[in-house]
Formats: C-alpha cells, sequence, structure tokens
C-alpha cells in the first residue's frame, strides 16, 4: 500500500511537468536600469505598455550588465524565459536566435516601416539576423565623450582643454598641483578609453577597417604602432594608484575636483546633472575626445524570447510596437539621457550634450558602430584584459600589446 | 558481501528472497514507466532544452536506477552503466566531429543521439523497475541523493567539463566544433592567466603558512590555561563568522590610503607613513593575504586547540619526569602527534586557497590592472562572457593542478600505508 501511494506520488510528479501554466497577457520584463533615471525611464515603458491593457511585470536585475547577461541567458537557455529582455546590440543574443530560442518581429517591423525611419541604419542592421528582425533597439548611447571640469583648469590658470592633446600638455601642471589629469575605472572602462583613443589617434575609419573589416596588416603596421606608442604616453595621465572600481566613482573624481577629466560614455552626463552641474559652463562634453567628432551607436535593445502561448506571443508583438511610438520615445529617452531612435520626435527639452550628440548623429557621414557590434564577447573580454595589463604596467611595450591585439583580431571569429 | 551470499543471488532466488510487490504491481509499475518514457519522447519533454541540460538529466536517469535496483541487477548495472556512458560520450563526439559534415545533418545527428540515449535509458530503467522491488527498497530509495551527488556533481560535471574545454563554445554550452587543445594555447599564452597562476601560488604559500604558524602559536598560548580562556576563543574565532566579501570590504577600508590606516597614522602625525599595498601594483596581491590571514587564522586556532587537547596527558608527565623543556615538548612530541589535525587544517586552508575568489573581487576586484588577479576569477570572467571553451579550459587545468598536488598525499596516506599494515 505504502509502494502504492509512493508511485501514484511519483507518477502525480512527472506528469505535473507536462501541464504548462496558463499565463494571461502579464509579461514579465527583465532589465538591468536600477540607478534613480533609469528606474523613472522604465517606469514610461511600463506605463505606455500597461495602457495597452496587458501587464508590465518588473523583473529588474540589480548590477550592470556583465551581472545581468548571465542570468538573463540562462534563464532562456534552461526554458524559463521571460516576457521580454533588455540587452546591449551586438552579438551577445546571436547564438540564441540561432538555438530559435527568440520572437521573429519581422511583420511588426514591417507594419511599423522601421526600416524607414528607424536611424542610424546599423541599429537595425544588428537586430537583424538572416533578413529577419529579432529585436528593438530603443535608444541610442554613444561611448566617446570626454568630460573635463572647467573649474579645475581655470583654477590652475589653464585654457580648458578642446581635445586629448590639450590634455596631454596640461598634464605636467596639473599633476603638480595634486590633481590626476585623467581619472579612470577598472575593468570595462579601461577598454572603452584605449577605443576612444584609438579612435582619437587613428582615426574613425582605420579603427573600423581593424574591429570590423579584421584588417591584420593595418593593425600590425608601423602607423599602428605610433597609435599604441601615444596610448602609451597617456598612461601618464592616469594614477594607477587612484583608479577606481565603478565607473561612477572615476566621474565622481572629476565632480568634486580630485580629476581633471574622464572619458565615458554619454551615461556620465546624468551624474553631472545630478551634481547640479551646467553643461558647456561647469563642465565640458567633448565628443571623440575632441580629435574625431564621432559618436558610436551603441545603447540598448528589446528581445522576446519565444513563447509557445499565443496570448503571451500577442502581447510581446504589442509590446515590440509600443517601445517605438513617438510620445513613448521622447518620455523614455529624457529621463534615461539617451538619444531617441526615431528623428521625427520633439526635443527641445534636452540638454547642451545631447543636442551635441544629436547634431552629429544626424549631421556626420561617418558610421562607427559600437564595439559589441564588430566583435564577439569573448575577443572583447581578451582585450579588455590585455589593455588593463598594459594601463597598469608602464614599463609593458607598445610593440608587445600592439603585437598580442593583432593575435586576438585575426582569431576573432568572423561576424 | 560474502562470496556465499553472491552466488545465492546469482541463482536468484536464495531463501531470503521476498518480493515486496506482486507480480502485478510489478508489471504495472513498469507499465507505467514505458508510456511515461513514451509520453515524454513524443511530447520532445527531455530534449525541449539545449545542451548542457541533456547530460544531467541522463544522469539523473542512471542515477535514479542505480539506486533502485535490486540484487541480481546490481552485480551488472556498474557494467552497464560503465558501457552506457562510454557509448554516449563516443557517440556525442563522433556526432559533434561530424556533424558539421555534409553526410548527416544537425537534426540528423540530434535524431541518432536521441534515439540511442532514449534506448538506453529506456532499457536500465525498465530493467531496474522490473528488479527493483525486492529488497531493502526504502534504502535504496534513501540512498538515491547521495549516489545522485557523486556520480552527477563530482563525475558527471568534471567530465562535462574536461570534454567542453575542447570545443569552441562561446555564448552556449554546445559542443559544435572541436578544436583540440586550441583553448590551451591560448590560455597559456595569456599574460593575466600567468599573472592569476603566480598569485595564486603566492597567496596559497603566505596564508597557509602564515595561518598555521600563527594559529598554532596561539592555539599552545590558549593551551596554557588561561582564564577565560571561552571569551579569547571566540574573539579569536569572530572573523571566520564573517564571510569573504564582508572581509574584503571591511579591509578595502582599513588598507586604502585615502582612508584608512595611511591617512589616520598621518593625522597623528607620522606624515611619512605610507602604507599603500591595496593599489600598489606589485603589492596587492599580498594585502589580499592580510585580510585572508585575519579572516581564516581563527579557524586553524581552533582546529589545533582541538588537535592540542586531544593529546593525552600522560605524554606531558612523561616528558616533565625526562626534564624536556615545555617548547620542544610542543615541536618533536606533540606536533609530530597532532599529524591528522594538521592534515586535515591543511586540505581545508589550502583548498579554500584554491578556489579563491570572493575575498579578491570584494577587496582589489583584481586591480589595480590586472596584478591580484587569481584563476577562479578568470575562469568566471569567461565562463559568463561569451568565452565558455576557454572559461572551462582554464577550470580544467585548476582542476589537474589541485589533483596533481593532492594525488601524491593520497598515495601515501591511503594506498602505501595500507600496504605496509
Amino acid at each position: 500500500m505504502k509502494y502504492k501511494s509512493m508511485a501514484a506520488a511519483f507518477a502525480a510528479t512527472v506528469s505535473m511537468a507536462f501541464t504548462g501554466a496558463a499565463h494571461a497577457t502579464d509579461l514579465e520584463v527583465t532589465h538591468w536600469w536600477t540607478s534613480g533615471g533609469e528606474a523613472a525611464a522604465v517606469a514610461e515603458f511600463a506605463k505606455a505598455f500597461d495602457a495597452t491593457g496587458n501587464k508590465w511585470v518588473d523583473g529588474a536585475i540589480a548590477g550592470s550588465g556583465d551581472v545581468a547577461r548571465p542570468i538573463i541567458i540562462s534563464r532562456i537557455l534552461g526554458g524559463n524565459p521571460m516576457g521580454a529582455t533588455q540587452l546591449n546590440p551586438g552579438h551577445d543574443a546571436d547564438e540564441l536566435i540561432k538555438a530559435g530560442l527568440m520572437t521573429d518581429l519581422t511583420d511588426v517591423a514591417k507594419a511599423g516601416k522601421w526600416d524607414e525611419i528607424l536611424r542610424p541604419k546599423s541599429q537595425l542592421a544588428s537586430c537583424t539576423v538572416d533578413g529577419k528582425v529579432w529585436c528593438v533597439p530603443v535608444n541610442l548611447h554613444s561611448a566617446q565623450w570626454m568630460w573635463t571640469n572647467r573649474k579645475v583648469f581655470t583654477d590652475a590658470g589653464i585654457e580648458p582643454p578642446k581635445n586629448i592633446n590639450d590634455l596631454i600638455a596640461a598634464a605636467p601642471k596639473l599633476k603638480e598641483m595634486g590633481i590626476q589629469p585623467l581619472s579612470l575605472a577598472q575593468g570595462w572602462a579601461v577598454r572603452l578609453l584605449v577605443n576612444d583613443l584609438i579612435i582619437a589617434f587613428a582615426g574613425v575609419d582605420n579603427y573600423v577597417k581593424v574591429m570590423k573589416d579584421r584588417d591584420v596588416e593595418l593593425a600590425a603596421s608601423p602607423e599602428f604602432t605610433k597609435v599604441f606608442q601615444q596610448i602609451g604616453e597617456a598612461r601618464a595621465l592616469v594614477d594607477v594608484k587612484q583608479i577606481t572600481k565603478q565607473w561612477n566613482e572615476a566621474v565622481g573624481l572629476v565632480i568634486n575636483g580630485k580629476a581633471a577629466s574622464n572619458v565615458m560614455g554619454d551615461w556620465a552626463g546624468g551624474e553631472f546633472q545630478v551634481a547640479k552641474m551646467v553643461a558647456g559652463k561647469d563642465y565640458d562634453c567633448l565628443p571623440g575626445l575632441g580629435l574625431a567628432p564621432a559618436l558610436d551607436t551603441g545603447g540598448d535593445v528589446f528581445y522576446f524570447p519565444l513563447n509557445k502561448d499565443p496570448a503571451v506571443h500577442a502581447a510581446q508583438l504589442k509590446m515590440a510596437e509600443t517601445l517605438l511610438m513617438p510620445e513613448v520615445q521622447v518620455a523614455f529617452n529624457l529621463k534615461k539621457g539617451s538619444l531617441p531612435m526615431r528623428p521625427d520626435v520633439d526635443l527641445s527639452a534636452a540638454n547642451d550634450c545631447m543636442k551635441k550628440g544629436l547634431d552629429i548623429l544626424d549631421h556626420s557621414k561617418v558610421s562607427l558602430p559600437s564595439d559589441r557590434q564588430m566583435l564577439d564577447a569573448d575577443s572583447l573580454t581578451q582585450i579588455g584584459d590585455l589593455l588593463t595589463d598594459f594601463f597598469s604596467k608602464p614599463d609593458m611595450k607598445p610593440e608587445d600589446v600592439q603585437a598580442k591585439f593583432v593575435d586576438v583580431i585575426k582569431n576573432a571569429p568572423k561576424m | 558481501m560474502s562470496s556465499i551470499e553472491l552466488s545465492q543471488i546469482n541463482r536468484g532466488a536464495g531463501p531470503h528472497f521476498q518480493p515486496a510487490f506482486t507480480k502485478n504491481v510489478r508489471i504495472g509499475i513498469a507499465s507505467l514507466v514505458v508510456i511515461l518514457a513514451l509520453l515524454a519522447v513524443t511530447f520532445d519533454w527531455p530534449f525541449a532544452y539545449i545542451g548542457v541540460i541533456q547530460p544531467f538529466m541522463l544522469t539523473a536517469g542512471l542515477v535514479a536506477v542505480s539506486a533502485i535496483v535490486d540484487v541480481p541487477f546490481r552485480l551488472f548495472w556498474p557494467k552497464l552503466v560503465m558501457f552506457a556512458t562510454l557509448l554516449l560520450a563516443a557517440l556525442s563526439a563522433w556526432l559533434a566531429w561530424y556533424s558539421g559534415g555534409a553526410w548527416i545533418s544537425q537534426e540528423g545527428a540530434d535524431q541518432v543521439w536521441k534515439t540511442v540515449s532514449t534506448g538506453l535509458v529506456g532499457v536500465i530503467i525498465g530493467a531496474g523497475v522490473w528488479n527493483a522491488p525486492y529488497r531493502n527498497f526504502s534504502s535504496k530509495i534513501a540512498s538515491i541523493p547521495m549516489m545522485f551527488i557523486v556520480l552527477f556533481a563530482f563525475i558527471g560535471c568534471s567530465l562535462w567539463t574536461i570534454s567542453y574545454s575542447f570545443s569552441d563554445a562561446k555564448t552556449f554550452p554546445l559542443f559544435n566544433n572541436f578544436v583540440g587543445l586550441k583553448q590551451y594555447y591560448r590560455l597559456f599564452g595569456a599574460d593575466v592567466w600567468w599573472t592569476a597562476c603566480k598569485n595564486a601560488a603566492i597567496y596559497l604559500i603566505f596564508v597557509t603558512s602564515i595561518e598555521f604558524v600563527l594559529g598554532f602559536v596561539i592555539a599552545v598560548f590558549m593551551d596554557q590555561k588561561i582564564r577565560a580562556e571561552g571569551v579569547f576563543r571566540t574573539i579569536y574565532l569572530y572573523p571566520f563568522a564573517l564571510s569573504f566579501i564582508v572581509t574584503g570590504h571591511v579591509w578595502a577600508w582599513i588598507l586604502s590610503p585615502e582612508y584608512g590606516l595611511e591617512k589616520s597614522m598621518r593625522q597623528l602625525g607620522w606624515t611619512s607613513f605610507s602604507f599603500d599595498w591595496l593599489v600598489n601594483v606589485d603589492r596587492s596581491i599580498y594585502a589580499v593575504v592580510i585580510a585572508a590571514v585575519w579572516q581564516g587564522t581563527g579557524l586553524v586556532m581552533a582546529l589545533m586547540l582541538a588537535g592540542l587537547r586531544g593529546i593525552d596527558d600522560d605524554i606531558w608527565k612523561a616528558a616533565r619526569v625526562d626534564g624536556i623543556p615545555k617548547w620542544r615538548t610542543y615541536i618533536q612530541i606533540v606536533l609530530p602527534m597532532m599529524r591528522p589535525v594538521l592534515i586535515t587544517t591543511f586540505v581545508i586552508v589550502a583548498s579554500g586557497c584554491v578556489r579563491v575568489y570572493d575575498i579578491v573581487v570584494a577587496l582589489t576586484d583584481g586591480g589595480p590592472g590586472t596584478s591580484s588577479k587569481v584563476p577562479a576569477q578568470y575562469v568566471y570572467q569567461y565562463l559568463f562572457q561569451g568565452g565558455i571553451g576557454q572559461g572551462l579550459a582554464a577550470s580544467t587545468v585548476m582542476l589537474l593542478t589541485s589533483a596533481v598536488i593532492l594525488t601524491p598525499w593520497i598515495y601515501v596516506e591511503f594506498v602505501k600505508n595500507r600496504q605496509v599494515r
């Protein structure tokens, strides 16, 4: 008798696994927008989606993308997908798409004429695999900005720099005053800085040729040796002992005047705003480090993991449509500090730096993809390790770093 | 099990052969299982997940069955399981190798794998269920968790790690291409990996030796029948109650030149005082050692103290009668007698050193630059950021290194001693 009931319990447990839980049109949305401004921005999305009669169930994951990405991907892999998720444009989700785990958004994209409206074209292109659209780009962020504290320079009796070369020239005087010329954060911030330095010193075209077209010869050429030497010199701007753990701490050093400048993406602008500083008066933002005024087009995209429930599927498509509606785009991007995906919206409330960015975006002829759009995560981690090493060891030779850099580029898988 | 018992079992019907179920119940259960298996395959249930889950579910099936199968079958199952595992491993590797070829598609390869693995599991489960309800049914059920952990966690996952380190898996744990030793060439060509290995060695040597010496000395002091021993023991043991993360953050404040020790010494008037190990590229790993020693010494002390208390009082009396000074008694008599405690302590401390991760993350995050990175950090970094093959190659090297260190000791402790006895 005892065994019979055990067997029955076993059978019941097994059969439970076959009955999928029925969802209404609740969509769980995972993202890593947890800071004050980011949370306010995401609330705009939630409000707009709830207005369509569905329900946004917030699944925020605290920490950076490096923390959230593994969680998101392993949930999709483990057969427990969320309704929708934030990711960065690039190749993070390529393998998920190829494994057939994502929802095809081609019809929504066609109905909404995304290919005509959205700019720049590279955004939609990185959402497109095998001619089908798999994700919704919701905003644009760029990483090529140098932020300087004007007061630090005027106090030192120096004209605030117009570009990175001015900063290098001003460095000895700043150091004399006990001010770090350039603050830096640990980890991915180093890769961001070196990418920006390569763009500034080698030019946008050469940078894209190496990173995207894998021009190994160019990367190994004397021209690039010179670039690496210049980067080697730029190491002197950073005080290794003051490398911070988080990017916002490094920006904080600029805000409180302990450092003269920082190289960071446009999301750093939020920190200056919170500190009640005014662009152009208290601080300067120099796109492309003042030398190569080109902005890459990173940002955020939303993917919708495949769901067999037709109600959920319909809600996913509805949400994809909602995220790009003009009024939703404005409300979200003003709070996020990023640039909207469509040009046909009203952005009079934007600050100087955002306007500078919009101007470059709308008028610049050069297109600069973000590094995640050009290389796979594995190679980027390798480059990050290499460059972090380079920056913390003053005796490391630029030629050696160049040789290893070329090696990574050579072995990176084709995109 | 004696040989007499075995022969009875082999005949299949010993005197104590008592089925727990009647034949009808057995047929019922067996057919239920077969129906469930058929349903599962029809609805694609065990295969709805990608790559990584499949071997795990297979192991789960093998374990469940091996636990409930009965005596006649038990003599035969280790060989069957070994054979099945080997066959599946060979098949997986073979399919993985050729699935990129033209003559068999990815879907075709999947189908073969699916059919064969389902068949094998089906045979084993069917036989198991048929034979299960004889003796000791409840104890077999009870041992399922243990067997599952051993087969799945220790053996299964290690084998899986090693085999996937020969693949070029990126974001997904999928064995798409066999790349041989490529991941290892890359690993040993990476400066960061060597920095991490060097740091691990420094950490292991310094932490174990300092903790052993300090822990033993403190334990000896505590052993002098002092007053309020409980209070001191609690104080020394308290740091161990803190997690590595908390320890790391606390010491990050203490060692920070901007806010911590250096600043307060300077404010006290010693203006030339400098202690910048935390942010010094050549010293940062030693800063980690300081924090780790602070955290771990209490535990070593407690273990050593227990060892000291385990020494018979008669030994002490004999030493006193012979007029041996106290310090010599400790070092030349007591210490060698504490060998088992020392070995246990060493294994605990050293294994903690090999897997060190959280304290480094909290204290320095591998910095400045990459100067205090440890191997576990390297593994984590690649495993979860699109370089699974590389991360697994690194963890395989960690596993091998630990094995190389431990094997001679295991041999001496268990194999050789037994032979002598």
